[in-house]
């Protein structure tokens, strides 16, 4: 077992390491590989979805906002109904029994 | 060019300003890279991730600070975000710290393996003891020691990258220092 002086001496030349640590240089072609991946990274989406300005998406949102809003609208309103009935009447699809010359 | 110059021109996406950006500060923020995490090629691969970051989100840089503490602070915040990932990766234990206050030198999973050029071979068992012992104090202690002690960031310097004040770096120092000689001294005193 160590002593309290031995291990405080140990102690101390870990921490007193820190300031043998020399400066490592940077590799040489690191520059190049950030610009290659920043080109690469960079290109790609913006290709793509460059057009889809803030303004467009704001145009794009109120459509179909407008459009959900008529669907809506299409739906609740009572005038499918009378026109499913109308086609009923006409084509006498209803409910009244008919008279069969057989009977 | 000034700084409001250079500014507006990454924001305006000029390649030739970004490259000159590049060879101003990569051996820095390789620098603070390596002394949190001791591994070239780690430290490499953040680098790339701090400039990728750097031109991405330079519209956002509202000029609150010199162009050189966001710099650094992004770095700061990659190297701790890497840490924190491959620290969750080896430690199962996320039972350690909920069933015990005490923190010991993880002597098995370090979050990484050493391979760190500025080491001199003497020292290699000293400098990666020293490594271990930082990696088991609580963030934010082990990233003031690493900026003041491995990188050699002045406290002003850390109080502008971490946004605390120079009282509050000292005394985040100072506990820094006081935990590590305890864990030190825990580790050699059960290591024979």
């Amino acid at each position: 077992m160590m002593k309290d002086t031995e291990i405080n001496k140990k102690v101390n030349a870990t921490l007193n390491v820190a300031d043998t640590i020399q400066e490592v240089k940077v590799s040489p072609f690191l520059k190049d590989r950030i610009l290659n991946n920043l080109t690469n990274e960079v290109d790609e989406p913006q290709k793509v979805w460059a057009w889809f300005s803030p303004k467009f998406q704001l145009a794009t949102l109120i459509i179909v906002i407008l459009l959900n809003v008529y669907a809506y609208k299409v739906l609740t309103s009572d005038n499918y109904n009378t026109t499913v009935e109308e086609f009923v009447d006409t084509y006498d699809f209803g409910d009244e029994t008919y008279t069969s010359i057989f009977n | 060019m000034k700084e409001e110059g250079i500014i507006e021109q990454l924001k305006e996406r000029n390649t030739a300003v970004f490259s000159q950006l590049i060879d101003d500060y990569q051996q820095k923020v390789f620098g603070t890279c390596i002394s949190f995490v001791p591994n070239k090629e780690d430290a490499e691969d953040l680098v790339q991730e701090v400039f990728l970051e750097v031109y991405n989100s330079i519209s956002k840089f509202k000029g609150n600070s010199k162009l050189s503490t966001w710099i650094y602070k992004i770095t700061t915040n990659k190297c701790l975000e890497f840490i924190r990932k491959k620290n969750t990766k080896k430690r199962s234990g996320f039972l350690k710290p909920l069933f015990s206050e005490e923190f010991s030198i993880d002597k098995t999973n370090y979050f990484t393996e050493f391979n760190h050029p500025g080491f001199l071979l003497e020292n290699k068992e000293l400098n990666e003891t020293l490594f271990k012992a930082i990696n088991s104090l609580p963030e934010s202690q082990a990233s003031v020691f690493t900026l003041h002690k491995i990188d050699g960031k002045s406290y002003q310097e850390i109080a502008d990258i971490t946004d605390k004040s120079v009282s509050s770096v000292e005394s985040l120092m100072f506990r820094a220092k006081k935990n590590l000689q305890q864990l030190l001294y825990d580790y050699y005193k059960n290591e024979i």
